[in-house]
C-alpha cells in the first residue's frame, strides 16, 4: 500500500468516524467502502488521462466519457448505501443535505447579481465544489447534534 | 369555544404574505438597480449589484421561520425535497462541468440556480407522496 492508498484511507476512515459513529459496519457500508478505492483510483486516472491528451483528441473523449462513467457507477454504489443507512443516519444526510442547497442557493444569487457588475461566470464545476464542500462539512456537524 | 388555529395553517399564512411583500419589493428594484449597475462604477457597483440580496435575505428568513412553525412531517417533506435538489444539481453541474472541457460556454449563476429551484419544486410532490400515500 503506498502513501496515496493511506492517506486515502485514513481520510476516509476520519470521515467514516464522524459522520456514522456508534454504529456497527454494515455490510452496505463495508462494501461501499471497498469499492470506494476502485472509484477514487478511476477517478484520479481519468483526470491524469483528461490532463495529459490533446484537447478535442479521442483520448481526450475517452477521459470524459471515463469520469462521467466512473461517477454514475459511483452513484449507483452510493444510492443502495445510503438506503442501508438507518433512519438517524438518512435524517443527517437529508438536513445537511437541505443545509447545502440553501448555501448554494444564497451564493448562486450573489454570484448571479455580481455578473452584470463583472463577476466572470463561473464554471458549473465550482457549483458542484461548493454543494459537496457544504454537505460534507454539514454532515458531521448534523450528526453531533443528534448524538449529544 | 375558543377557536385555535392549525399552527401549520398559521405558518403558510404568515409565510405567504411574507413572501409576497418581499417579493414586491425585489420585483420593484431589481430593474432600475440592473440599469444603474450599468451606470456606475467602482465600489458602488457591487454594493448596488448585491442590493437585491436584502428582500432574498428576507425571503431565507422567513422560510426558516415557516419550516420551524410547520408541524414535523411537513418539515421532513421539505428537508428531504431540498436535499435532493442539491443533489440533482451537483450531479448536473458536474456533468456540465465535464461538458464545458469540451468547449460549451459556462453558464449564467441563474441557470444553476434555476435548476436548484426547479429540482425542489420536482422532489417535494414525489416526497409527500411518500410520506402521505
Amino acid at each position: 500500500m503506498n502513501w496515496l492508498d493511506t492517506a486515502t484511507l485514513r481520510i476516509f476512515s476520519w470521515y467514516s468516524d464522524q459522520t456514522s459513529r456508534n454504529v456497527a459496519p454494515a455490510p452496505a457500508y463495508l462494501a461501499y467502502r471497498q469499492r470506494f478505492r476502485a472509484f477514487a483510483l478511476l477517478f484520479a486516472a481519468g483526470f491524469i488521462l483528461h490532463a495529459a491528451s490533446a484537447p478535442r483528441s479521442v483520448l481526450h473523449l475517452a477521459s470524459i466519457a471515463l469520469l462521467i462513467a466512473t461517477a454514475a457507477a459511483w452513484l449507483a454504489i452510493g444510492i443502495p448505501y445510503v438506503l442501508a443507512w438507518d433512519e438517524l443516519q438518512r435524517r443527517a444526510l437529508a438536513e445537511s443535505g437541505a443545509i447545502a442547497a440553501a448555501v448554494m442557493l444564497f451564493l448562486l444569487m450573489s454570484a448571479a447579481l455580481l455578473e452584470p457588475a463583472g463577476l466572470p461566470r463561473l464554471s458549473t464545476m465550482w457549483w458542484f465544489a461548493i454543494a459537496a464542500a457544504a454537505w460534507y462539512v454539514a454532515l458531521p456537524l448534523v450528526r453531533r447534534q443528534y448524538e449529544s | 369555544v375558543i377557536k385555535t388555529a392549525n399552527p401549520t395553517t398559521v405558518a403558510h399564512r404568515k409565510y405567504q404574505i411574507r413572501f409576497w411583500a418581499a417579493m414586491a419589493v425585489y420585483v420593484a428594484t431589481i430593474w432600475p438597480i440592473t440599469d444603474a449597475v450599468g451606470r456606475t462604477g467602482g465600489a458602488w457597483k457591487i454594493v448596488l449589484a448585491l442590493t437585491p440580496l436584502v428582500p432574498i435575505a428576507a425571503i431565507f428568513i422567513f422560510s426558516i421561520q415557516r419550516i420551524r412553525g410547520i408541524d414535523e412531517l411537513e418539515r421532513q417533506i421539505h428537508t428531504e425535497a431540498l436535499a435532493i435538489a442539491a443533489g440533482v444539481t451537483a450531479l448536473l453541474s458536474v456533468t456540465y462541468g465535464f461538458l464545458e472541457i469540451a468547449k460549451l460556454p459556462h453558464p449564467s449563476a441563474w441557470f444553476t440556480y434555476a435548476i436548484v429551484m426547479v429540482s425542489w419544486g420536482i422532489a417535494t410532490p414525489f416526497v409527500t407522496r411518500k410520506y402521505k400515500g
